[in-house]
């Protein structure tokens, strides 16, 4: 609007005092009304931040499946140093293809958050090249956990052919131990994750498989019209999961046959890790794209899941189809103290929220809660409390994976692209779709994949981080909580590990805060494994129930809010 | 209910040319409003449709230019030409192009149902339900006996929330669409927690219209609400991909507008998914008539002639598929698996020969596959009819099978085609390594299945016994 006015010819007539009064006017209505308006919830600062990474995806017009199924990142403190570092998992050609340009195979890339010195701004620093994160392949996903138990966490890189492990070496370096840790899976990978099934104090992995794919197998699709198009993943034979047991001597042990993964195969993205059921137990919970989700129950640590998906309602949606879906996320969206579901899908299906009823059984509650709109293909997702109202929120992460006929008409080289959305909790009865005014961040049409939430510059609110494919990764700095009162805690067990899976509890008023610690989820991503519990208006110091997995429950606090503590079992909180 | 749009693949060995013109940009074009009112139409390109496709497009195009040119032509005939040029658009799921050309029809056209009732369904398949609603509204304003319009305002009400008006709506319509409106029925009262009267409607709608098993997941969610979980797990089990499907002359005439062995394919697929085999093969007919050359059209067909029990037919269109060449992985795929059926089939029929044939047929043309060389060295070893077995070639496939994958079934398939050659410990020994196999495979089931045949090849004949 300025740079107009001041292009505009200077009034030279003897209207030029109305004109300028006009002028002024317009001014300060234009500033009034940015006063009056609520600032954006979000805002994209990753040129600021020093990030600078896009994707590729390898196309070469022949319009392969795996062009658009990547990738994600994960946000995880690599060096201890309090903060949230960031991992981009890279693509490059589709393995059988020749590279799109010439040059070097693109790679992973590890971003390290910086204090810039004498200020409070952060600034992220490339640090891939002495990292050993300079691995070229088509990456799919991420997973965070301390395998070894040292203190450090360490990286598994999901891809199209061969896994990969890297170890942290606490220096700021990694060492790939795939083939001595024997958790390579030569398929083509998607989702993985780190839970410690059988409670030894070792973390184990779970890794989702998509399709069988070679460049060999590949299809011409059409979509309706009779078009040339990306193909169902239905024309490609479907994979099975695998689990690795960690033996607790830097090995894994394949344990996917005794499991029974191995007899499901399916068409598996995202996962999940959660005591779903209850029992104390770490289940597993996988989105398959058009075939039924699986729901592994956990058989008591034994090694042996049994997939109740259908009974426990979350297979399908619920009129009984199967969906494709992607990303995957539980929380406690209703304060009642159990975790419901959400999971994104195909733009003609609509995304599905399951509430939970207690007992492990979920009903399909999408179109009551909200959640129901058509039109964007949902995949990174999380349930967050963006305004740290207490109740948490959705967000979605959209880019379509079959033509948008407009934008092919607009003659747009790569039509895919949509709007990201944002959903606000209203107290926990129903959501809002709040996207039109999340501001620029959530404007532009891009093929958003991987998302990954967590609290980049330690402020007590939970930023995104967002991975498109064939396109920038963005960070969008959380604006919306500024003002409300916060606690944040990181949970440890007794190693000093992140205890994944403790429940961190808070009484309200009329509900209960119930926050699981957690870092997968998503999709092809992991996020910051801290809790954070927005307090709105109570700045009263608060104490927390922890319930660690396992089921012991300790009562910590009173404790100053607007901070973070770390609650460490078997010692008191510490900031 | 919502409709899905679907990508299915057929074989095709060089995507090259094709490729090049997906990488072409598109240049949008604007149909003109034909008269002061009317909104303009985008019209899609047509570079990249099947030509038969593009060809009807330009038609139609053609049709309503003519129309329009014509000082003299009604309004109900330009209605009419964008209402026929909105009808194919929307019939290949060109639905940005097709909302503006409805909506001249309707305009031009205001005491024509169609349009509404065609714009509702749009509506309703995009996900634009309150929109979908006033539609099928205006319809029922217009012709109050439309019950199929009817219908899907129920349906929609249904998606809205709006769960009374659901209610009162398919209550209205039992005496119509019993089954469907039950279906409804159950569905809202799943919604409102009534999980006995839901049960009620669904048991119902079921008997009414026993091929929809895809309302036994609804069923199983009524019984599992009511704490009654074995039912609800038998019904889990029971549940397939048939839906109810409601008589809707106007949506119904869109499907046969289709031409093109690609879409018809499409649509045949979509039809099988849903369980309305006559349907699917209905349009892979049509789609072989189009390209007789054409392997999925044919594989297809035998899939949906096997689920329609006619056995002989699919196993003609098997053959005649099997007999070309090349195809893909994915038709491969789907050969084996219809192949399989058929074989099934067959042998439910005690036309063991028959089956025999078709697996070799399919083995020759599709080398390498585990299942197909497995149930046919089943066939040669333990078939009822004992002029059919051959346990020297019974054992040759087995131990092919089992030296790429050692698993359970087949380590048991050894030991089956051992025992039609008279040598039992071995064929023990073998029965041995499938228990110790299910074991470490985890397969409860399998294993308790296999234990249970073992004690037979402990006898001094361990031979299966033929009729």
């Amino acid at each position: 609007m300025i740079p107009c006015i001041t292009r505009s010819p200077r009034p030279t007539d003897g209207a030029a005092p109305r004109a300028r009064r006009t002028f002024v006017a317009v001014l300060l209505s234009v500033a009034m009304t940015a006063a009056q308006r609520a600032p954006d919830p979000f805002v994209d600062r990753t040129v600021e931040l020093g990030i600078a990474v896009t994707h590729v995806n390898g196309a070469t017009g022949e319009l392969l499946l795996p062009e658009v199924i990547g990738s994600g990142g994960a946000l995880f403190d690599f060096d201890n140093d309090g903060d949230l570092d960031l991992f981009v998992v890279q693509g490059g050609a589709v393995p059988g293809t020749a590279p799109a340009r010439a040059g070097a195979a693109p790679t992973n890339r590890l971003f390290r958050n910086d204090v810039v010195p004498g200020s409070l701004t952060r600034r992220f620093t490339d640090v891939t090249a002495r990292s050993g994160l300079a691995v070229a392949g088509y990456g799919m996903g991420a997973a965070v956990g301390d395998y070894d138990n040292d203190g450090w966490l360490d990286l598994y890189v999901t891809y199209l052919g061969s896994n990969r492990m890297f170890r942290n070496n606490g220096d700021g370096t990694f060492s790939d131990r795939t083939s001595a840790t024997r958790t390579d899976d030569p398929r083509w990978s998607t989702g993985a994750t780190f839970f410690d099934y059988d409670r030894d104090g070792w973390l184990d992995l779970f890794v989702v498989n998509y399709v069988t794919f070679s460049r060999d197998m590949k299809r011409a699709c059409f979509a309706a019209s009779s078009a040339r198009d990306y193909c169902n993943p239905s024309v490609y034979p479907p994979a099975s999961a695998s689990l690795f047991h960690n033996n607790g001597n830097g090995t894994f042990t394949d344990g996917s046959a005794r499991a029974g993964l191995t007899r499901a195969p399916a068409r598996g993205l995202g996962v999940s890790a959660a005591d779903v059921d209850g029992d104390g137990w770490t289940d597993v919970y996988v989105t398959n794209d058009g075939d039924p989700n699986q729901l592994w129950l956990n058989q008591r640590g034994s090694g042996v899941f049994k997939d109740d998906a259908l009974l426990a309602g979350v297979a399908l949606n619920r009129t009984g189809q199967a969906q494709g879906s992607m990303g995957v996320d539980f929380g406690d969206t209703d304060g009642d103290g159990d975790e419901d579901l959400f999971v994104t899908n195909l733009d003609n299906e609509g995304n599905t929220f399951y509430r939970n009823q207690g007992r492990g059984l979920f009903e399909d509650r999408t179109v009551e809660a909200g959640l129901f709109t058509l039109g964007s293909t949902g995949f990174g997702t999380r349930l967050f409390d963006y305004d740290n109202d207490g109740w948490l929120d959705v967000v979605v992460a959209n880019g379509a994976v079959r033509h948008l006929t407009a934008q092919v008409q607009a003659g747009d080289p790569y039509p895919l692209k949509q709007r990201n959305q944002l959903f606000h909790n209203d107290g926990g009865r129903r959501f809002v779709e709040v996207t039109d005014r999340a501001g620029a961040a959530f404007a532009p049409l891009r093929v958003s994949r991987g998302l990954a939430a967590g609290d980049l510059d330690n402020d007590g609110s939970i930023d995104l981080v967002i991975f498109n494919n064939s396109g920038p990764v963005r960070v969008l700095m959380n604006e919306a909580a500024r003002g409300r009162h916060w606690l944040g805690v990181r949970v440890l067990d007794e190693r000093g590990r992140d205890a994944l899976g403790a429940m961190v509890e808070l009484a309200r008023p009329k509900s209960r805060l119930s926050r699981r610690v957690h870092v997968d989820g998503s999709y092809g991503a992991a996020s910051d494994p801290r809790v954070i519990l927005g307090l709105a208006s109570d700045s009263a110091a608060q104490t927390v129930q922890v319930r660690w997995p396992g089921g012991r429950v300790e009562s910590l606090g009173p404790l100053a809010v607007d901070r973070y503590w770390v609650l460490q079992a078997g010692k008191p909180p510490r900031q | 209910m919502r409709t899905f749009r679907m990508v299915v693949c057929v074989a095709v060995l060089s995507v090259g040319p094709i490729a090049a013109a997906a990488a072409a940009a598109a240049v949008e074009e604007t149909l003109a409003p034909a008269r002061a009112g009317l909104a303009p139409v985008p019209f899609p390109s047509l570079d990249q449709l099947e030509p038969v496709v593009a060809a009807q497009i330009n038609d139609a195009r053609a049709g309503l230019a003519r129309v329009a040119s014509k000082a003299s032509a009604s309004r109900g005939d330009l209605g009419a030409a964008y209402g026929e040029l909105a009808r194919l658009f929307h019939a290949y799921e060109l639905f940005a192009s097709a909302e503006p050309a409805y909506l001249n029809a309707a305009r031009l056209q205001p005491g024509e149902p169609a349009w509404p009732h065609l714009l509702g369904y749009l509506y309703q398949q995009t996900g634009q339900f309150a929109r979908a609603a006033e539609r099928f509204a205006g319809v029922l304003r217009l012709r109050p006996e439309q019950r199929a319009a009817a219908l899907r305002l129920a349906d929609v009400s249904l998606e809205l929330n709006r769960l009374a008006d659901a209610r009162e709506q398919y209550t209205s319509l039992l005496p119509v669409f019993p089954a469907a409106a039950r279906r409804g029925l159950g569905e809202v009262s799943l919604r409102e927690r009534r999980f006995r009267e839901a049960v009620e409607h669904f048991t119902i709608a079921l008997e009414r219209a026993p091929q929809a098993s895809a309302l036994r997941y609804s069923l199983a969610m009524a019984y599992r609400g009511l704490g009654r979980l074995e039912e609800a797990r038998a019904q889990l089990e029971q549940r397939g991909p048939g839906t109810i499907v409601a008589a809707d002359a106007v949506v119904d005439a869109l499907a046969p507008l289709v031409r093109g062995e690609r879409l018809l394919v499409i649509q045949g697929s979509r039809a099988y998914a849903a369980g309305r085999f006559a349907d699917a093969a209905a349009a892979f007919e049509r789609a072989l008539a189009v390209a007789p050359a054409s392997v999925p059209a044919r594989a297809n067909l035998a899939s949906a002639l096997l689920q329609l029990g006619e056995a002989s037919r699919g196993v003609e269109q098997l053959r005649a598929a099997l007999a070309q060449a090349p195809v893909d992985a994915s038709v491969s795929r789907q050969l084996e698996a219809t192949a399989m059926g058929l074989a099934i089939l067959l042998s439910e029929r005690e036309r063991f020969a028959d089956a025999i044939a078709i697996l070799d047929d399919t083995r020759r043309r599709l080398p390498g596959r585990a299942a197909v060389a497995t149930t046919l060295a089943r066939l040669l070893s333990s078939s009822p009819d004992i002029a059919q077995r051959d346990g020297a070639r019974a054992l040759a496939l087995a131990t092919e099978v089992y030296a790429s994958e050692p698993r359970a079934l087949h380590a048991e398939t050894m030991a089956l085609a051992l025992a039609e050659l008279g040598r039992c410990a071995e064929a023990l020994e073998w029965m041995r390594r499938s228990v110790s196999a299910a074991e470490a495979e985890n397969d409860p089931t399998q294993l308790a299945r296999l234990r249970g045949e073992t004690p037979k090849y402990q006898t001094a004949s361990c031979r299966a016994p033929g009729k």
